[in-house]
């Protein structure tokens, strides 16, 4: 059952130099109680996706077309004020670097009972129970329910956010690069702490990332963004099994992997494009090694090339040997 | 790149493409600013007026032409003052004072400022020490009292008035410098500069006052208004010129004779309102300067 | 840092910067053109009597060394000379008195006003930034700012008072007139206290204005804001708990250094209404040449200042936890 259906999802920003096409018509489903990862290079406009659908773009960026289905409701066509109701009670959003995601000057159990009061009314001693007993959930002593954002390391400042976009029960929780900025060790803490509470929860998830391994250990399918578009979409274990698109495939064989012979670090020549004048055909086609004539002139159709595994590329058929990657 | 004397042609115009391009898309930005060029608008139109005086002015702003404390009329426009002098003269001269004091006491400020900061944040160490002290104990005294103090001290022209003005209005341009230095002077390419050698004063000059140059600029801008202000407030309280008719003197004579409990409002009000608008020209433009020029302000868009 | 060592670092500048200002009042006072001790007592106004014994007070006859350390002495002692004006009355019996009273409810009356409208409206302009509303008031604040004081002053009371009669052309109480209770005494009080009140407020509010919304635009590029919108708050949530409690950290130390600015438009303001208080005791001691007054003043002010810095300040660190609660 999909909690979040998002279909030929296109957004812009404004800017004096023209619109810059950030996501570039893009679809993909949540199931309930599932974990999407959105992958991607910095600039592909994951982030920007997650903005829409929370309805937080900036003043200077419009959703131009496209639908964004919550739980049954279509996101796009609601005015502010009804996005307003919607937010954190049926989606939340975990944003990255909580070194700046909290006020400074508020205590950070005043923000999270704020947002209860706000939303599910009720009395001030009810929040602050739920504050104290979320601070549990997230594995944080509830005796520091108090205190100010300064007060807690990185790693405790992720686990108030995480605990802040729990606080209303929603049905859905976008994770803007979550870890991205913490040390490594902390990083896997968090990282156990947000699968534990999925499963104990059944929540939804969206992670985003360009960490692949991450994703890897963390979700059930996996979105490949680039240049504003879905390369691949698939379960995880088909993406990182057999990948059928270039990008993708190039991308996992940037990591270096423990296990199973030592072969050379692949990395992709190039830079991703400017979405102000993005390339003709497929946006990948510039770096691509694969590249042909047709890839510069033609866009290639987002295809469902196997049940639940669609890609967007000229040769599928052509590459999938070349550029699968066995058991590694 | 330094040109040498055998530049070529091609360098000479790279270079100075360059400025002219940057020249020209600063003024693209600041043309789009309807409050900027509105203060533009002014300040040109106060300077012709200031350059054109002896020609647009009626009479002498100092010869007694008529009879006292009379009316607007065709033959004097907005009156006479309490001895007999045409006031629209006395305005029109007006604006050479307050331009002529305007500019240079703010120039003054900003030279001493830019000085003060440069030395503070580039040696730090003692000077610095002594010279934010110093800069810290002026900032904390308020500016017109002490400006009447030092004004009655060394007398009342409009030298001394632009020299006091300007000794005690360079504090904010000091402040700035030295941040802006501070933070200059950490960056990379100063770094580099210095482990080849260069001797302090080519870092200051070619590394450090070209990114200094464009903020002194916009408040040397804002200096110029407060010194407007200060010199017509000076005027006022009797410690102008006396032998120059500015506007805020034309404002102590009107207070003097008591005009306003005989409403005689153009004495009153024209000289006013041509402190404000020159005030508001520069205020206007300062404004749009800073919108442009500001660092911390382009995170906005 | 912790806060009680902000506090005492604070206290101690503010000491020294006192200690300075006393040296350049002295310095100041010394340099008079001609007799060096004319500042003191050798005006012509004053009689033999009284000079001989301000003579042995300063030390007027000792080096300069010595009669600092005189001054100095005597400044403790609540000695700040004599009047040549009011021959023979002590400077501190002018300056502490109905004088200072009345600038400072003039002072305080026109800060709180241009102070409250200048947040209020500044917020509310930054959340409308670029509307009609936002420039005008841009606009207005630009050219409030751009007008001489003492002119605003002159034209309020050409309005007010010569065209309309609604407030006395001058003074603090009208002259001659007895009260016969203190209800009719606040009455005429306040009834003068209108016109210099609104010019003062006038003048100030633009600075507060231009530099709220200011702060209040760079309030919104942090990240901390985003959260906030994204939890679906309230507009006036959003704006007046998260935005206006960071912005008012550094209007509240603005403020500090304000005083300065306040006392000179003060100076002005007393000039035009001949409001009886410092700023006109200032004017006519300039014009009488009344030294040892001046002197005095430009003492207590200077301690004022410095005074009312220093309490900025700190309240600007009580007030933001990363200083209160600062972690060691």
């Amino acid at each position: 059952m999909p909690i979040l259906e998002v279909r030929d999802l296109v957004t812009h920003y404004l800017t004096m130099q023209g619109p810059v096409e950030a996501v570039s018509g893009i679809s993909f489903i949540v199931d309930e109680g599932q974990t999407l990862g959105l992958a991607g290079e910095s600039g592909c406009g994951k982030t920007t996706a997650a903005l829409s659908i929370m309805g937080l773009l900036p003043s200077n960026g419009r959703i131009i077309s496209g639908e964004i289905v919550l739980d049954g409701v279509d996101l796009v066509k609601l005015d502010d004020r009804e996005l307003k109701q919607i937010r954190w009670k049926k989606a939340s959003i975990v944003f990255q670097g909580a070194m700046n995601a909290l006020n400074p000057v508020i205590n950070v159990g005043e923000q999270i009972a704020e947002v209860i009061l706000e939303k599910e009314g009720g009395t001030k001693d009810d929040a602050w129970e739920r504050v104290r007993g979320l601070f549990e959930l997230v594995e944080l002593d509830p005796g520091r329910v108090k205190e100010f954002p300064h007060e807690f390391s990185g790693g405790m400042r992720q686990r108030v956010m995480i605990a802040m976009a729990l606080a209303c029960n929603p049905k859905l929780v976008i994770a803007d690069e979550p870890i991205t900025a913490l040390d490594v060790i902390v990083q896997n803490q968090i990282m156990e702490l947000m699968k534990s509470l999925q499963r104990r929860m059944n929540l939804s998830q969206i992670l985003i990332t360009h960490d692949l391994s991450v994703i890897a250990e963390t979700c059930d399918k996996v979105g490949i963004m680039y240049a504003g578009k879905l390369m691949e979409y698939a379960d995880v274990g088909p993406i990182f099994k057999h990948p059928l698109h270039p990008y993708t495939s190039l991308l996992i064989g940037a990591y270096p992997s423990i296990v199973g012979e030592k072969r050379p670090l692949n990395f992709i020549p190039g830079a991703p494009p400017n979405l102000i004048d993005p390339p003709k055909g497929c946006r990948f086609h510039p770096r691509c090694p694969y590249a042909k004539q047709i890839c510069g002139s033609e866009e290639p159709g987002y295809i469902e090339e196997e049940p639940g595994h669609h890609v967007a590329c000229h040769f599928v058929e052509e590459l999938r040997d070349t550029i699968s990657l066995g058991d590694g | 790149m330094t040109l040498g004397p055998r530049a070529t042609d091609s360098q000479l115009r790279e270079r100075f493409s360059t400025s002219a391009r940057r020249l020209k898309g600063f003024w693209a930005l600041y043309r789009m600013s309807r409050i900027g060029l509105l203060g533009l608008f002014l300040i040109s139109a106060f300077i012709i007026m200031a350059l054109a005086a002896p020609w647009i002015a009626p009479y002498d702003p100092r010869a007694l032409v008529g009879f006292p404390f009379q009316p607007p009329s065709g033959e004097h426009l907005l009156g006479t003052d309490q001895i007999g002098r045409d006031i629209f003269s006395m305005l029109i001269w007006g604006s050479r004072i307050s331009l002529l004091v305007g500019l240079l006491a703010s120039a003054t400020g900003v030279v001493i400022g830019t000085t003060v900061g440069l030395i503070s944040g580039y040696f730090r160490g003692l000077p610095d020490s002594i010279l934010m002290r110093i800069t810290d104990l002026l900032i904390t005294l308020p500016n017109l009292p002490l400006m009447l103090i030092l004004g009655a001290l060394i007398g009342r022209s409009m030298w001394n008035i632009i020299l006091v003005i300007g000794v005690t209005g360079w504090t904010s341009t000091a402040k700035m410098v030295r941040s802006q230095t501070l933070s200059i002077k950490e960056r990379p390419y100063v770094e580099a500069a210095r482990s080849i050698g260069a001797k302090d004063s080519q870092i200051l000059i070619r590394h450090i006052m070209p990114n200094v140059l464009p903020l002194v600029f916009a408040n040397a801008i804002v200096g110029i208004v407060d010194a407007i202000l200060a010199e017509s407030g000076l005027s006022f309280l009797g410690l102008g010129d006396p032998t120059k008719p500015s506007w805020g003197l034309l404002l102590r004579y009107s207070n003097e004779a008591g005009a306003l409990a005989t409403g005689r409002w153009w004495f009153i009000i024209p000289p006013g309102i041509c402190i404000m608008l020159v005030a508001i020209g520069f205020a206007f433009s300062s404004y749009s300067l800073d919108q442009i020029l500001n660092p911390r302000l382009r995170k906005r868009r | 840092m912790g806060f009680k060592e902000y506090v005492g670092k604070r206290t101690l500048q503010g000491v020294l910067t006192i200690a300075l200002a006393v040296t350049l009042n002295f310095v100041l006072f010394r340099i008079m053109p001609g007799d060096p001790t004319r500042a003191v007592s050798g005006d012509p106004r004053v009689d033999t009597a009284t000079r001989l014994a301000l003579i042995a007070k300063f030390g007027l006859d000792r080096p300069l060394l010595e009669q600092f350390a005189l001054y100095v002495y005597n400044l403790f002692r609540g000695e700040l000379g004599i009047s040549f004006v009011q021959i023979g009355r002590p400077v501190i019996d002018i300056i502490l008195g109905r004088k200072m009273v009345n600038t400072l409810i003039l002072m305080g009356s026109s800060m709180f006003i241009a102070f409250s409208l200048g947040i209020g409206i500044g917020v509310y302009a930054a959340w409308k930034r670029g509307t009609k509303t936002d420039v005008s008031f841009i606009v207005i604040s630009l050219a409030t700012y751009s007008m001489p004081v003492f002119w605003f002053g002159m034209i309020l009371l050409l309005i007010l008072s010569y065209y309309y009669n609604l407030v006395p052309i001058a003074g603090t109480v009208t002259p001659g007139l007895v009260h016969p209770n203190f209800f009719e005494y606040a009455k005429d009080y306040l009834h003068h206290l209108i016109a210099p009140m609104i010019t003062l407020s006038v003048s100030f509010f633009g600075g507060y204005f231009l530099f709220m919304r200011d702060t209040i635009l760079d309030v919104f590029t942090e990240d901390y804001m985003l959260t906030a919108r994204a939890k679906g708050l309230s507009n006036r949530k959003i704006m007046f708990k998260h935005a206006m409690k960071n912005a008012l950290l550094p209007m509240v130390s603005l403020m500090g250094v304000h005083v300065t600015f306040l006392i000179s438009g003060a100076t002005m303001t007393e000039t035009v209404f001949s409001w009886d208080g410092l700023g006109r005791l200032i004017y006519d001691s300039v014009r009488n040449n009344d030294y040892p007054v001046l002197q005095g003043i430009f003492l207590i002010m200077a301690v004022f200042v410095v005074v009312a810095s220093i309490l900025a300040d700190i309240t600007n660190a009580y007030l933001d936890p990363r200083i209160r609660e600062a972690v060691e």
